[in-house]
């Protein structure tokens, strides 16, 4: 699924936003959808019918002495005291009743009991009515046994699942968080959940490690700006000094010149890759790759000194000191609008939260703010994901130590989105400078990239082989006696004057060698000839024969004394 | 004529002369094989290299198993002695109220107070005892058994044991949240400890991940190699050139299947293991299957409600090394299916940019593309066409660059009276033969 090339500039942009908006709305309907499923499979109708069920085999089977189930209701009990401080009324309403009951009843037990407990009740119903709006702070001041004790809070089976539970569920669950403060119960819920976990979760990482590398990439920016700040103060720290020492100017120029011509080599090769790597028939993303070729080589300038490894050490400490600011920050906003967490405990939730651990001792409870915290779980969530490519490279090294390279060209090189083998991209390397083909079928692979480690570690200067000085021609006239002597071979020569005098024997004997080799070449010409009178005869070039009649070796004395040799 | 004799003999030594070096050079070329191939095949103790190997990755999981151990017995140091705390102070205070009030119920009913105002207080007292009681179990360290006589000092919450699996299911972010540190101390140690071990776990994990992943890439290989085997000995019959495209095919298929493994396979690998430890779990603990299940899901995925959770102590262990595994497979299928859907939905619609910086993961060294293209360069200049631009200017006749290589005739030799005949008669009595 691409993009059709049609597209101009401006809308290619937007068409990929619209698809990272889209996974990031995704998992929001996602939750929503998530939640309301729940909600209805975890309804309190179900839930009872479910407990009528199980209290059937429980009356069967006598129950085990390790449960210790609580009640649905966890119900608050006050002394007769501590209701008579919150609300006077009760105790005249008592008193009130009380009178009635034996004036009425007369001391009757059966009447008594049965008409006591109803109106006694319904004094006590009404005394429930201002409790919440007194239950933070009076009773903790008045009964001071109480305050290190933690708060039991008042929960229905009807409130359990209530949206603001649901919607925490559901999204801790594709999350892979789980504070487990809600649980399914029925067959059917778990079933669902299952399912809904299987799609949710890898859909759910999926959008957050793509918002995690936009992350990467903005902190990368931020770095680079930092590194230039950097740099600049630097370069001003530099002509303070040379201002104050003026007769150092001219020695670290010439080192300055090179390096600038090296990256300026740099930066050739690195354009004939980039159309290597590009598609035929993409006419439309050209333009695009040579601005983003200016861009990257408006960087290189800067980041080409620098090793891979210090760069990669910067950007894990600016990752951990973010992480840490927005801990902390979380944590202060957190412990404003949540009642039970203060600064502290705002920030040991939200580690163990963000690092997907989620013990569930502490849960969000602020049904207003929830939306807040659940965007801020997403984006700490994203920096986490960042976290674990980093330790995934560390993981890679550790992996693969004293470990033989294998494979070295089905290798997978990933240019973004996009991948290509090794060996396939050498291949189009050399293509490209017009390497003979055989040179590409034995090149070896593993060989090449080992020495291109070493020259990255500094223990090799480079892979270029040294070039081989040109040949300088004499601009006098061309003579076979001076191309003799710059050939390599031993054979010496007769018209040579240093050996004529000294080895006279020698030269006797590889004249004659010459000689019968020749002969024997021009018999086999003579056979060729008779044999295919087709082939035609040679063309005589009229330069090469003027040349080759006027030879300037000639010395008939030499003759002369052959010729009596030969004779004897 | 003799211009004719005086140029033919000087192409053979042209031809000959071309074909030395060429020779030499593949001769060269196999002395450069023959020496690598010596170096490659020298005997390296065999224990070194599997134990350069190994090395790191059992020192990794030795490490991890300490650093867990360690944290287990922290935390049991930091957390038991305030368990055992809150629930003496919790049985005391109501062993007090309950003592308090037996005595004041007997002593209203020797005063001779009435009946119904001794029953209102003894239902004051007994709704006292039961939220003093209830308070207790939300504690979360007081059970039914500790209230009876002389069960006080029975199953604490935070055992050795204990604590290992709360530790275990802290770093591999799985949470049940069954036991949580409540003292501040606990906390803050909590977040340190976590925040160092769970990049540890993490890697552990990984990179148990990593060996599953490449054993199951090797063994579908195999097993692709055996099926393609089976399938050519059905189809003996078939000619030579089909079987040269099917070596190439072959081939093909071979990078294919080093790429991708089909996600089913991974699926039912996932499923096997959750099903396995279903049953498993089922026959330890007592539940069904279904919770079983449930809980491998839950436990896998690392999302860890708690709601279920394994309560037999004595298989701790067994069910922490069911864990370690079954993450270590959910890793594997993330490794071999994830990663690459996350990079192409991350690019989609984009141009390549990053070019520059894409990272050649060749045997766990990071290589940069530049140092290919450097590499690359050089073989230009070694092989490539060259564009010389300087022209050598030569006086006289063309000279080609290699003259140097060339060699010829003396021409002292053709000078021979005798030569020079024994070359004529040769040469017209051929042609004049050739005439009749």
């Amino acid at each position: 699924m691409k993009c059709s090339f049609h597209i101009p500039e401006k809308y290619q942009w937007a068409s990929t936003l619209f698809v990272h908006v889209a996974l990031i709305a995704g998992v929001a309907v996602y939750t929503v959808f998530g939640a309301l499923s729940m909600q209805w499979l975890e309804s309190p109708d179900r839930v009872r019918a479910l407990l009528k069920r199980e209290l059937k085999p429980v009356e069967s089977l006598p129950p085990p002495p390790s449960i210790s189930g609580l009640p649905d209701r966890i119900t608050r009990v006050y002394l007769g005291e501590e209701l008579a401080i919150l609300d006077p009324g009760v105790h005249e309403c008592l008193e009130r009743t009380i009178l009635t009951l034996f004036h009425d009843t007369k001391c009757d037990p059966y009447s008594f009991e049965h008409l006591n407990i109803e109106l006694i009740d319904r004094c006590y119903a009404e005394a429930n009515v201002p409790i919440p709006e007194g239950y933070g702070g009076q009773p903790r001041k008045k009964i001071k046994n109480k305050e290190e004790e933690k708060d039991v809070i008042d929960e229905t089976p009807a409130e359990k699942w209530s949206i603001g539970n649901s919607v925490i569920f559901a999204f801790t669950v594709i999350t892979t968080i789980g504070y487990g403060h809600v649980a399914p119960e029925t067959f059917e819920g778990r079933l669902f959940l299952i399912f809904y976990g299987v799609i949710g979760v890898p859909f759910t990482l999926l959008t957050i490690a793509d918002l995690g590398m936009f992350l990467t990439r903005f902190l990368k920016n931020l770095l680079t700006m930092a590194r230039r700040f950097a740099h600049y103060l630097v370069k001003l720290y530099q002509k303070a000094k040379k201002q104050r020492n003026k007769s150092q100017k001219t020695s670290p120029v010439m080192p300055d010149s090179e390096r600038s011509e090296v990256w300026n080599t740099g930066k050739e090769m690195k354009e004939m890759s980039m159309r290597t790597a590009r598609e035929p028939g993409e006419g439309d993303e050209i333009e695009v790759i040579e601005n983003g070729n200016d861009e990257n080589g408006k960087e290189e300038d800067e980041e080409e000194p620098e090793n891979n490894e210090p760069r990669k050490t910067e950007e894990s400490i600016a990752l951990g000191i973010t992480f840490t600011c927005y801990l902390v920050a979380g944590a202060k906003i957190l412990s404003v609008y949540e009642p039970e967490m203060d600064f502290f405990k705002a920030l040991y939730f939200n580690f163990v939260t963000l690092t997907t651990i989620g013990l569930g001792d502490f849960v969000p409870k602020s049904f207003d703010y929830l939306l807040i915290t659940l965007i801020y779980i997403g984006i700490g969530l994203a920096l986490t994901t960042m976290a674990i490519e980093i330790a995934a490279d560390l993981l890679k090294k550790l992996h693969y130590i004293g470990r033989k390279m294998e494979n070295v060209g089905q290798a997978v090189v990933w240019f973004g989105g996009k991948k290509m083998t090794m060996k396939s991209l050498v291949k189009h390397l050399g293509d490209q400078f017009n390497i003979p083909e055989e040179e590409l079928a034995n090149f070896d692979m593993s060989a090449f990239v080992d020495n291109a480690i070493k020259v990255e570690k500094g223990e090799i200067a480079t892979l270029r082989k040294p070039p081989t000085p040109p040949v300088v021609f004499r601009e006098r006239a061309f003579s076979f006696s001076n191309v003799r002597n710059s050939s390599e071979s031993a054979l010496k020569y007769v018209d040579d004057n240093r050996f004529s005098k000294t080895t006279q024997p020698t030269i006797y004997t590889v004249i004659i060698h010459e000689t019968t080799r020749t002969i024997d070449t021009l018999h086999n010409l003579a056979d060729a000839i008779r044999r295919d009178p087709s082939i035609p005869r040679l063309d005589l070039d009229v330069h090469y024969l003027t040349d080759m009649s006027a030879p300037t070796s000639f010395d008939e004395n030499y003759l002369r004394t052959y010729t009596n040799a030969r004779r004897k | 004529m003799p211009f004719v004799t005086s140029h033919l003999p000087y192409t053979p030594g042209r031809v000959g002369m071309f074909t030395r070096p060429m020779h030499q050079r593949h001769y060269h070329r196999r002395e450069q094989d023959q020496n690598e191939n010596d170096i490659t095949s020298r005997p390296m103790a065999t224990w070194k290299t599997y134990a350069r190997i190994i090395l790191a990755h059992v020192s990794l999981i030795v490490l991890s198993v300490v650093y867990v151990g360690f944290g287990a017995f922290l935390f049991y140091q930091l957390e038991q002695p305030n368990e055992v705390e809150v629930r003496a102070r919790n049985i005391e205070r109501f062993n007090i109220h309950k003592r308090q009030m037996i005595e004041h119920l007997w002593e209203m009913r020797e005063s001779g107070i009435g009946q119904h105002v001794v029953e209102d207080l003894a239902v004051k007292y007994v709704d006292n005892v039961t939220r003093i009681l209830f308070e207790a179990f939300d504690t979360h360290c007081i059970g039914a058994k500790h209230l009876r006589p002389g069960g006080e000092d029975e199953d604490y919450n935070w055992t050795y044991m204990t604590a290992l699996f709360f530790t275990t299911t802290l770093l591999t972010t799985i949470g049940y949240g069954n036991l949580t540190p409540v003292t501040g101390r606990g906390k803050l140690l909590c977040i340190l400890y976590a925040l160092f071990g769970v990049p540890l776990i993490l890697i552990t994990v990984a990179d148990i991940g990593k060996f599953l992943s490449e054993n199951i890439v090797q063994l579908y290989t195999w097993y692709r190699k055996l099926r393609e085997k089976c399938s050519k000995q059905k189809y003996s019959v078939i000619s030579s050139k089909d079987d040269k495209n099917k070596e190439g095919d072959l081939n093909l298929d071979h990078l294919e299947n080093y790429i991708s493994i089909p996600i089913f396979l991974i699926v039912a690998i996932l499923l096997s293991y959750i099903t396995f430890g279903a049953v498993v779990l089922s026959m330890w603990e007592g539940w069904d299957f279904f919770s079983g299940f449930y809980f491998s899901f839950i436990t896998m995925t690392t999302v860890g409600f708690g709601d279920i959770v394994p309560l037999k102590r004595e298989y701790y262990i067994l069910d922490l090394c069911y864990i370690i595994i079954g993450l270590s497979i959910t890793t594997m299928c993330i490794d071999l299916v994830g990663i690459q859907y996350i990079r192409k939905m991350h690019y989609f619609g984009r141009a390549i940019k990053d070019a520059r910086f894409a990272l050649v993961n060749v045997g766990g060294k990071m290589v940069h593309v530049p140092d290919l293209m450097r590499y690359a360069s050089v073989l230009q200049q070694k092989y490539g066409q060259k564009k010389t631009h300087d022209t050598i200017i030569v006086k006289g006749a063309y000279a080609p660059k290699d003259l140097s290589k060339i060699r010829f005739i003396d021409f002292g030799a053709l000078a021979s009276i005798e030569s020079w005949q024994s070359l004529w008669s040769i040469l017209t009595g051929r042609t004049q033969e050739v005439h009749v």
